[in-house]
């Protein structure tokens, strides 16, 4: 988020009532914070489902 | 009052900037090893494929892989699912373990050559396991 856009937020939330403004940044934090997690994620958990297929699929056809 | 106002939402922010730095910082380290762990089992099937490794020491080292995978995908759930410092420690600690199990199976692989390979595969990725534990201490 740029820091103009980010100073602009903390001035229009500083406007209002304590408890209202702590349950907006609650609900922003979480959206984005999940938002940058998931981002990441994407990438890793098609990666590890692959390795785990591909590790069952060897074990299969080894022979004991 | 207005002092108070103003120092909520920023003390709010700052715990939610550094909490969510946190599961991206996770996530980012997730994604490094997992690419780490795809290329070494690359290795490893082709090594199997070319006889240096026996059928046993294979499956061994699949099974690793196969925890080790399982352990990845936990961790990546919970971080979609927003979990807690607490539950990703937890799940980061699952994850540590099941790498020592894969390592313990890459030490009993008798071809000299393919072993040295492995220790060097297994150094590389300690090194993020152990940023990942240094994550949610």
């Amino acid at each position: 988020m740029p820091i103009a856009n980010l100073a602009t937020w903390l001035q229009l939330i500083a406007q209002l009532e304590p408890e209202a403004a702590a349950l907006i940044i609650a609900l922003l934090g979480k959206l984005t914070g999940q938002t940058a997690a998931n981002i990441a994620t994407m990438d890793a958990d098609p990666v590890w489902q692959a390795i785990a297929a591909k590790a069952q699929a060897e074990i299969d056809k080894t022979p004991k | 009052m207005r002092t108070k106002k103003i120092l909520l939402p920023l003390v709010v922010s700052v715990c939610l900037f550094f909490s969510g730095c946190t599961a991206k910082q996770i996530a980012e380290v997730s994604a490094k090893l997992a690419i780490a762990v795809q290329g070494f089992q690359n290795i490893e099937v082709t090594l199997h494929d070319g006889g240096k490794i026996s059928n046993a020491e294979h499956i061994a080292i699949q099974q690793g892989l196969l925890k080790f995978s399982a352990a990845g995908i936990a961790l990546d759930a919970g971080l979609v699912a927003g979990d807690s410092k607490t539950s990703l420690a937890g799940k980061v600690l699952a994850f540590a373990d099941s790498f020592t199990n894969l390592n313990a199976a890459t030490f009993n692989v008798k071809d000299a050559n393919s072993q040295a390979e492995f220790q060097i595969a297994m150094a590389s990725m300690k090194v993020l396991v152990d940023s990942l534990a240094g994550l949610v201490k």
